[in-house]
């Protein structure tokens, strides 16, 4: 088992639950899909795993290892190994598309290499082929903010991708893309985990996205996990359900 | 990469330079501040407190230069403004000549045209006034016409296409739509001649930087401390105000009755200063005859006025570098999307230092309050003439200035970039160097630059008070008359402040 989550809950004020008992278990290669409505608790809940949340109570396992007791040093360890995309990429738009993308290698490298830029050769290699492959090899070294939404997200994810993690979390990626774009990158991602079992957790408010990319589908509803099953077994009923 | 290690040669010699010609060493001004604390620390407190008694008058006056000045100059830079506006004056001579006159205003340090005037018209409230609407002038108008110049371009023009005629779309589209802008460079101007005011004295025009400068050369430090933080008081306690009302007014409060406040407060003002135009006037019939005088320049003197002014310049170039590297190492304690979770351990005790950046924000608090006249002043007291002091003063001013504006900007950085990359693993350290930074160093150099503007500024003027550079030069001249050298100098002067306005300008685009 990869990931083993029990009874989470996590409240910002200890009155209101963004997330209230929340349990379940992910075996590596899958790519499961987190739908609901705004609000649901979709982003806390991803944002608890790598806990850029911290959590109010429960337990998570990444791996083995209990994320709750991590320290500092071991939790950077735990995050180095869990590779994040996000709705509006958050790239580091002032440098160039390499540089973004060799990010992901800071949980991995001493200060004073990626300081002055001595990563090592085989993280650029590995750099090159992954823009390679979603196609943004000529773009390696223009400035970020020179891309375009789409562009940016797919550097985002060779980012997440070049930590070499053993989990991919992803919160909204397609929100704030137009449907071409929004295909792209599902697709790149979709075919990263078929390549390389690469499990991924994906946050989404499209339903059919969901229902045609994803080995398994989660609906939340007020912080609870309102149904899980596959997307076929996910019915028309369920849907209004959860949006309602 | 080959233009990276370009420009950081080239930074790395701007910034050693300075240390070299004028031959100080970095340690040793390092290793004088220690000396420097424990003499402020023994010599000016506990602050005497019986300096401000009887003192009324000079600290009331001190303010209200400030409130006539400004709204003098608020007015007469609106005027100037559509003068220099390229929308607004189609007349390109007139616009020029209007600019140039401007530019003067701007770049000659507002103590060396209070020393003028001193000199001119005597000792007197009015000269302080006069002195700050200069200065006020020159800040003023380059800003309103700028801003004018924006809303020429955006909301004016539909205006225009409804077949408005010049004075109508004055009427009707500048003054309704310029009014928030207007108002906010001017309160921006409010609390700058604050402080300026309170080293105009200096020279002999007035105010509480009379009281201060005399007290530190006569030595006694504690009662010039009484008055330093009296001084600071006024700072802040107006910047308190003044922020207040900024954001009510960014909240919806109406512009009009504000500034029929302004208007009944200018008047109240102005007759509390008891300013005595008459003898203005009639000195003023003098001025032409006077001003002749300088409208001859010997040009012989002035390879020594280029070398005073060299010096000057690197003064403020190594203070700036000093007050810069420690700017930029504070800011990343005290930002408080970059200070680290700090928890020393000791045994069994643990010392939570999450106090570090409220600490460091109020100290830049306190030190921006005071002018940075005054803060040269109080370290040449302790430490004596000399470069050492004048690069240390100077570098303290700056750090004040420049770890507020950094702090600003590092804060105004998306939480969501720094989020990114902590969930990569990075290490604190790496998430500022990889993304805070890049997003911000432009900023950063932007707001180096401006602070050498004012650090030259600051230098020539601090020769003024006595410690050395061209102001010295020029007060000397000023004390013997000697009309041709301040008029070659206040050239010289203007012209080199212009020269590095426009390479200024050139290096920010």
């Amino acid at each position: 088992m990869l990931l083993k989550i029990k009874n989470l809950s996590k409240t910002y004020d200890s009155k209101n639950y963004a997330l209230r008992d929340v349990s379940f278990n992910v075996s590596e290669g899958e790519f499961i899909a987190v739908v609901g409505l705004s609000g649901a608790g979709k982003s806390t809940f991803i944002r608890c795993i790598n806990r850029l949340v911290p959590f109010s109570e429960g337990e998570i396992f990444f791996n083995g290892e209990n994320l709750h007791n991590a320290n500092r040093y071991s939790l950077k360890k735990i995050r180095s190994k869990i590779g994040m995309v996000f709705q509006h990429h958050n790239l580091i738009e002032q440098t160039t598309v390499l540089s973004n993308v060799l990010h992901g290698r800071l949980g991995e490298t001493s200060f004073i290499r990626s300081a002055l830029g001595l990563y090592r050769k085989e993280d650029k290699e590995e750099a090159y082929k992954l823009l390679k492959t979603v196609g943004l090899y000529d773009y390696k070294d223009k400035k970020a903010k020179t891309l375009s939404g789409g562009q940016m997200q797919r550097v985002g994810i060779c980012r997440a991708l070049m930590q070499k993690p053993k989990l991919l979390l992803a919160d909204e990626p397609i929100a704030s893309l137009d449907p071409v774009s929004a295909e792209t990158v599902m697709e790149t991602m979709k075919a990263v985990n078929e390549k390389t079992n690469l499990t991924i957790i994906v946050n989404l408010h499209q339903v059919d996205f969901a229902k045609k990319y994803a080995s398994r589908i989660i609906g939340m509803k007020a912080g609870k996990i309102f149904f899980d099953g596959t997307p076929k077994s996910l019915t028309e009923d369920i849907i209004k359900e959860i949006y309602s | 990469m080959n233009k990276k290690i370009l420009y950081f040669v080239l930074i790395a010699a701007i910034s050693v330079l300075p240390f070299i010609i004028l031959n100080v060493s970095l340690l040793d001004i390092i290793f004088s501040v220690p000396s420097l604390f424990s003499f402020l620390f023994d010599n000016f407190f506990p602050p005497n407190w019986n300096a401000l008694d009887g003192n009324f008058i000079i600290v009331r006056n001190t303010i209200l230069f400030a409130i006539v000045g400004t709204c003098i100059s608020a007015l007469l830079a609106f005027f100037l403004g559509i003068l220099i506006s390229e929308y607004f004056n189609p007349f390109v001579p007139i616009r020029l000549l209007a600019r140039f006159f401007v530019s003067f205003l701007r770049n000659v340090p507002i103590i060396i045209f209070a020393s003028i005037l001193v000199f001119i018209f005597g000792i007197g409230p009015l000269i302080g006034v006069i002195a700050l609407v200069l200065g006020g002038v020159g800040f003023l108008a380059r800003s309103y016409a700028n801003n004018m110049d924006e809303l020429a371009q955006s909301k004016l023009e539909a205006l225009k296409s409804t077949g408005a005629s010049y004075f109508q779309i004055i009427f009707h589209g500048l003054f309704p739509a310029f009014t928030p802008a207007w108002l906010n460079w001017t309160l921006f101007a409010f609390e700058i001649n604050i402080r300026i005011s309170a080293v105009l004295g200096m020279v002999g025009a007035g105010g509480l930087g009379l009281l201060i400068q005399a007290n530190l050369d006569l030595r006694n430090f504690r009662r010039a401390m009484a008055l330093i933080i009296l001084l600071m008081a006024i700072v802040l306690i107006v910047e308190f105000f003044v922020n207040k009302l900024r954001e009510r007014l960014e909240k919806g409060l109406p512009y009009v009755p504000i500034i029929a406040f302004i208007i009944v407060i200018f008047f109240i003002s102005a007759s509390a200063l008891n300013l005595n135009f008459q003898t203005f006037i009639q000195r003023l019939s003098n001025a032409p005859r006077i001003l002749a005088h300088f409208a001859i320049f010997d040009f012989s003197v002035a390879p020594e006025l280029l070398a005073a002014l060299f010096t000057s310049i690197l003064l403020g170039l190594a203070g700036l570098v000093l007050g810069a590297v420690f700017s930029f190492i504070l800011t990343f304690f005290a930002a408080k999307n970059t200070a680290p979770s700090l928890t020393i351990k000791f045994s069994k005790y643990e010392l939570n230092l999450n106090f570090l950046p409220f600490l460091i924000k109020g100290a830049i608090a306190l030190l921006r309050a005071i002018p940075s006249l005054v803060i040269i002043l109080m370290i040449i007291a302790s430490l004596g003439f000399g470069y050492i002091a004048a690069v240390l003063g100077i570098a303290f001013s700056s750090l004040g200035y420049l770890t507020k504006a950094f702090i600003a900007s590092v804060e105004e950085q998306e939480e969501a970039k720094i989020e990114a990359l902590k969930s990569t693993g990075a290490s604190h350290i790496q998430v500022i160097y990889h993304g805070i930074l890049p997003a911000v160093s432009s900023v950063f150099w932007r707001w180096i630059s401006l602070r050498l503007e004012f650090n030259i500024s600051d230098s020539i003027s601090l020769g003024v008070v006595g410690a050395g550079g061209i102001g010295m030069l020029l007060a000397r001249a000023i004390r013997q008359s000697n009309f041709s050298y301040i008029a070659t100098g206040v050239f010289i002067i203007f012209i080199a402040m212009f020269i590095l306005e426009l390479i200024i300008d050139k290096l920010r685009n």
